[in-house]
């Protein structure tokens, strides 16, 4: 038998308590908002054409004028680095929204159906899980040729089994809940209770998990550029600038570092973003 | 409590289209097994069961009889690999050897349902505007705003006055009492004949509880719909039925109208349960209890599932498996030595009265 222990005094927990993930959303939220705010007003904070070389001035240390330096060939890094994040931003956000587009019907089906169709997607999966994902990815780029497009749908062949995943799981949960019957009790098609009802009901964990792909996603195909197989030169891309920057780093590592910060700090916000997101979703519902 | 008989619907029985007196539905044999643990388990056998236009039926029984099965069954409404065999005739037509497109007809607007947990049976995102609105606006191809009044008028029926509050709510803002109305407002939305009530007022404290009855009476009556009214409790069904149907480990026990039941049960396990109902016009020392546990569909083979608990049992009951035979005008029994039992059986059930 538990005894009450009645020397400690009751907490009561005044005020109004923060939303859950508060931290998560101001902080994530604030980093990604200022990094689309840069992406989309590129021409107008870049002080230099990204593209311009300059043989006279590679490599060239921090000055007024290139407040970041040049690459080895005499481009400016903070304008490469603005231009960057377009990039950098665009193909997560395709790879994000084809692994929606495929992965998030595909899970509807396999949760809410059930059955054999249910036993042959998930092993079209399993087969798509038994490769490591970035090898993959480097298959495809590989046989497909490299380019920005290619890589972009690559990693999103390695990232639609995962959502899909997700959101089966989610969906095998939410039809275990009784509303769902009774909306087939109504007559209502299966495509009526999904898209109606399943749907918006895990569209939550759908949003968390798929922002927690973009920092992923982000990752990955700044991999995939580092290697040459993505973004291609001369086009600015924080991947694509690590590539650059290695062939010079004994020289400068300038370049090197602040494509690693950017990359870096976007991940790290998409990731606080998506978990706060996640946190929410638990606590309220 | 009465309910304003302004009721949306015609008053009297809608047309079926049957010749008249034929039963609304008419279940015989259904036999039902489930998928358990990779294989089909009996759940339901040899059910029988008639409606009348206008009927309540009760069908009681303890947990695990079967009574949601059943009711399951006659829509189609069972988990992946269970099978039905038998009849189910809804209006004339097998349920069961419907197609997909068929059964959804039937249960868009033929037939409702009301469940014991109206919180956990309403999509908690929407509306109760959307919940009811959802079906008068696909199956009947109403507008939003006809749905809503519909849904308007149907909310006052059921004595919710403040209709218009009620329908701008999300289902987490009502009391459990106001979200079975509203259920029962949805199921009856597209004017269906039939309404199966699985354990409608279970979860709803006594008061709620008479008021929905009040309703689903009141409902049968003006609109002469046949109701299903499953319950575990006999009190309940004695008050609203017209006819019982007791089920035992998933077969029909005994069939008599409410009163009889209470009078003069058809057989020993409808008299156990009968004795078994605490009572609150004496006081009792201990309460009677039924010997014994529950015996499911799935463990039985042949002979009366009721007899090692029965305290009639003879050598007979273990080589017959019992099924129902008119006992009397009205009244079916599945007990073999019903007959010979009648006069105990009262006896029993008028303990010290």
């Amino acid at each position: 038998m538990t005894t009450l222990d009645l020397a400690t005094p009751l907490v009561i927990r005044r005020g109004t308590p923060r939303l859950p993930g508060f931290l998560g959303f101001a902080v994530g939220g604030t980093v990604i908002g200022l990094l689309l705010l840069v992406a989309a007003a590129a021409p107008l904070l870049a002080p230099h054409n990204p593209n311009t070389i300059q043989l006279s001035q590679t490599l060239s240390g921090i000055s007024s004028e290139h407040l970041l330096g040049t690459d080895a060939a005499g481009r400016d890094i903070l304008s490469r680095l603005i231009y960057g994040t377009r990039l950098s931003l665009l193909g997560p956000l395709a790879v994000v929204l084809m692994s929606i587009l495929i992965g998030v019907p595909a899970g509807l089906v396999a949760g809410y159906r059930g059955g054999w169709v249910d036993s042959v997607l998930s092993r079209i999966w399993d087969m798509v899980f038994g490769f490591p994902p970035l090898l993959l990815a480097i298959v495809i780029v590989a046989t497909f040729g490299a380019s920005f497009w290619t890589a972009v749908i690559a990693i999103a062949i390695t990232y639609i089994p995962l959502l899909t995943r997700v959101v089966r799981g989610v969906v095998l949960v939410e039809c275990s809940n009784a509303y769902v019957d009774a909306c087939r009790i109504q007559g209502f098609s299966g495509l009526r209770v999904c898209l109606f009802h399943i749907l918006p009901n895990v569209a939550g964990t759908i949003v968390a998990q798929s922002t927690l792909n973009f920092g992923y996603a982000l990752l990955d195909l700044a991999g995939l550029a580092f290697l040459g197989l993505g973004v291609q030169p001369p086009t600015p891309d924080w991947g694509q600038m690590l590539s650059d920057g290695r062939q010079s780093i004994l020289f400068s590592v300038t370049q090197v570092t602040v494509a690693s910060v950017a990359v870096a700090v976007a991940v790290i916000a998409f990731n606080v973003l998506g978990d706060a997101i996640a946190k929410r979703l638990v606590r309220g519902a | 409590m009465t309910i304003p008989s302004a009721l949306p619907a015609s008053a009297s029985a809608p047309p079926t289209g049957l010749p008249p007196g034929a039963p609304v539905l008419d279940i015989q044999d259904l036999t039902t097994s489930l998928l358990i643990g990779g294989a089909l388990q009996p759940i339901v056998r040899e059910m029988r069961l008639t409606i009348q236009a206008g009927e309540v039926v009760g069908l009681v029984g303890e947990s695990g009889s079967g009574k949601s099965v059943t009711a399951r069954s006659i829509i189609g409404l069972l988990p992946p690999g269970a099978r039905s065999t038998g009849q189910v005739h809804f209006l004339g037509n097998n349920t069961l050897t419907m197609t997909r497109r068929e059964l959804r007809k039937v249960r868009s607007d033929q037939i409702g349902m009301i469940f014991q947990d109206p919180r956990a049976h309403i999509d908690p995102l929407w509306t109760i505007e959307d919940y009811i609105g959802e079906g008068l606006r696909l199956h009947k191809g109403m507008t939003k705003q006809q749905a809503r009044e519909r849904s308007a008028t149907l909310l006052h029926s059921l004595g919710i006055g403040e209709a218009d509050r009620v329908l701008g709510s999300y289902p987490g803002q009502l009391s459990g009492g106001m979200l079975q109305r509203v259920m029962i407002a949805g199921a009856l939305s597209c004017e269906p004949k039939m309404i199966i009530a699985d354990e409608a007022t279970t979860a709803l404290d006594v008061t709620v509880q008479s008021d929905i009855l009040a309703i689903l009476r009141d409902l049968q009556e003006s609109r002469g719909l046949s109701l299903l009214f499953i319950t575990h409790d006999l009190a309940l069904a004695s008050v609203l039925c017209d006819k019982v149907v007791v089920m035992y480990a998933g077969r029909p026990m005994a069939v008599q109208s409410a009163a009889d039941l209470f009078d003069a049960p058809a057989h020993p396990y409808a008299a156990a349960l009968v004795g078994a109902r605490p009572r609150l016009d004496r006081r009792v020392e201990r309460l009677q209890v039924v010997p014994g546990r529950p015996a499911s569909a799935r463990e039985t083979t042949t002979g009366c599932p009721f007899r090692e608990r029965c305290s009639y049992a003879v050598a007979d009951c273990e080589q017959m498996t019992p099924a129902l035979y008119q006992l009397e005008p009205g009244t079916l029994t599945a007990c073999i030595r019903a007959d010979q039992l009648r006069d105990q059986m009262k006896q029993s059930v008028h303990l010290g009265d």
